[in-house]
């Protein structure tokens, strides 16, 4: 009998594959660690002398990035609740109320997905402006409260729920947003989770449209702070690296906590099995 | 509690599709009325409109004295039993059960008194703290009707609840079911395609055939007399033979209808009709035989008593007494009464 791999065959490529996606956070991490000469070193140090903790403290004193801390979390939770709310109910409408136009409103929506940032950022300024909202939060949260991508995804997954079980709400006493709230909602976790994270990430690393909406310091984001280490002549590499961090920290613990809901499902149990 | 009247009920989808033909029913308050007929004949549709999950094309609906047109699912005081039963997967069975109380706005201590009432009478007391994925198919159906019970609604609407079980549990919940309904005595509309179901439960059955109502009337009067060829060869099980009338004796724009049970063995000069039927495929069942055969080109059943012997090949002498011969218009497919 042949020895058997203590792997599977397939590992011989997903762990270089893997190597190379981690690499960046590693460097980046080992960055943050490292003294400015050792950061601007060349050939580049993989391993510092020591471990400055005082680069995270730096970078948190260089910049007012408590605020910009607050300023994030406020814009990135306001979109991802706007999203989970107008979503849901665009997406249930789309998939289960007939009225007239439904489909080709669909498909003129699915249309926007294709057209690319930079086309509408001057005509979406424009309206924020006359809504009277550049250079505040506003600005960056109305725009993004709800988006053809979520309205998309959500009105897929809501088509594969047993449409059973919202006639049997509908019978039990529901309105239509009743059914929208509690039962459809509730058996959509796992989607609404997904689209929360997918829009948790976009919101919380945008940098190009608080870039123009934004002017003044107070109002920054966590990614515009961290552009300020980045000067024309000159690169702070270790502490822009700890603010990278440090701004990496919130997403990867929405992950940690949002991720059992990929793997759940529970639609589908209350219907014949 | 509340009848449901059908009148002149109609409903279209799309230009081409008839699913329900100007339907005129009537249900009396109290009474469990079966809409049965073969797949698409428009039964779940009438369903469905009383519920209000489809609205009529033409026509209306009452349940009591109520035009129920226009009004909303929830306002018009039905529940409804689904095939598939539809529990809602992420509540436990005690909040599938509450569900319905709670967003008519009862009072908590009245909503946990009827849950255990309802759990009480369909024996649910176990499960209430299950979710319906840890339930088997019996139970789901069980906390599916509690569910529609706990409410106390004017009417029960009853998609096919028994078509996903097996026979066996499907028998026990059938007597279940007639039970539950002699104890509630809520008027109860149930749909299926099934015809021994159909027998076995309803006060009163409807065959729909093609979205049109073909016969209402008792699971006896069905049977003994149904009123076309539709309704004699889709109620009965083996299905009713089908002669030209001569076979018989009779004229030549006439088919009769011989029940497979009312063959017997001829017995000379008793006056019987006689029909020599050729034996091919032998059942036996323990409590009868059924025998499939011809006489001459045409297709019968036999069923005959559980002590018959026959064998394959063989030419059994049998006969039906006049009396049991259903006499139809060949082309009209009426039944004919005079003949």
């Amino acid at each position: 009998m042949r020895p058997r791999l203590p792997f599977s065959p397939r590992h011989l490529v997903l762990i270089p594959l893997s190597a190379v996606m981690l690499l960046p956070l590693i460097w980046m991490l080992i960055t943050s660690f490292q003294t400015l000469d050792e950061s601007r070193h060349f050939p580049p140090v993989l391993l510092p002398t020591g471990i400055h903790w005082s680069n995270y403290s730096d970078a948190w004193n260089a910049a007012p990035f408590g605020r910009f801390f607050i300023n994030s979390a406020v814009v990135t939770l306001a979109s991802v609740a706007g999203n989970l709310v107008f979503c849901s109910l665009a997406g249930y409408a789309f998939a289960r109320l007939h009225f007239f136009g439904r489909d080709v409103l669909f498909v003129a929506l699915l249309a926007t997905l294709m057209v690319p940032f930079q086309v509408i950022m001057i005509p979406t300024f424009i309206i924020v402006k006359d809504l009277g909202l550049v250079n505040s939060l506003g600005g960056l949260i109305v725009p993004n409260l709800a988006t053809p991508f979520g309205v998309f995804m959500l009105r897929q997954f809501f088509r594969t729920l047993p449409i059973e079980l919202e006639e049997a709400a509908r019978i039990d006493g529901c309105s239509r947003l009743g059914v929208l709230f509690r039962i459809v909602m509730p058996l959509s976790m796992p989607a609404l989770a997904t689209l929360g994270i997918v829009i948790f990430l976009w919101t919380w690393n945008d940098f190009l449209w608080p870039l123009i909406v934004i002017t003044s310091t107070d109002q920054n984001t966590v990614q515009l702070g961290l552009a300020s280490f980045q000067g024309a002549h000159q690169t702070n590499w270790s502490l822009l690296m700890a603010g990278n961090v440090m701004a990496l920290a919130p997403m990867l613990l929405v992950f940690i906590f949002a991720q059992r809901w990929f793997v759940r499902s529970l639609a589908g149990a209350g219907v014949k099995g | 509690m509340a009848g449901v009247t059908f009148d002149g009920v109609t409903k279209r989808f799309g230009d081409d599709v008839v699913a329900v033909d100007a339907l005129d029913l009537e249900v009396v308050d109290g009474e469990l009325v079966v809409l049965v007929g073969p797949s698409g004949c428009g039964k779940s549709t009438a369903l469905r409109m009383v519920a209000g999950l489809d609205e009529p094309s033409e026509g209306t609906i009452r349940i009591g004295e109520r035009d129920v047109g226009g009004v909303s699912p929830a306002a018009r005081d039905v529940a409804m039993v689904f095939q598939s039963y539809a529990l809602y997967p992420h509540m436990t069975v005690a909040k599938n059960l509450a569900f319905p109380l709670e967003r008519r706005h009862m009072k908590k201590d009245d909503v946990r008194r009827r849950v255990a009432e309802v759990s009480a009478m369909l024996g649910l007391d176990e499960l209430l703290r299950r979710k319906p994925a840890q339930l088997s198919g019996g139970q789901r159906q069980r906390v599916a009707m509690g569910r529609a019970l706990s409410r106390d609604p004017a009417v029960f609407l009853l998609d096919e609840p028994l078509s996903n079980l097996d026979a066996a549990l499907r028998n026990e919940l059938r007597a279940e079911l007639k039970r539950l309904h002699a104890q509630v005595g809520t008027t109860m509309i149930f749909v299926t395609h099934d015809q021994v179901e159909a027998m076995t439960l309803g006060d009163r059955i409807a065959v729909l055939d093609r979205g049109r109502l073909q016969q209402f009337s008792t699971p006896d009067e069905v049977y003994r007399r149904p009123c076309n060829l539709f309704v004699a060869r889709f109620v009965g099980s083996p299905s009713m033979n089908l002669l030209p009338g001569p076979v018989l004796g009779l004229g030549s724009d006439v088919l009769a209808g011989v029940r497979p049970e009312a063959l017997h063995p001829a017995v000379e000069a008793d006056g019987d009709l006689p029909l020599e039927v050729t034996a091919e495929v032998v059942e036996p069942l323990g409590s009868d035989v059924f025998v499939h055969g011809r006489h001459g080109e045409h297709a019968m059943v036999a069923r005959l008593a559980g002590n018959a012997q026959v064998a394959p090949g063989e030419v059994l002498s049998l006969a039906v007494r006049r009396g049991d011969v259903h006499v139809f218009d060949a082309a009209t497919e009426q039944r004919r009464d005079s003949d």
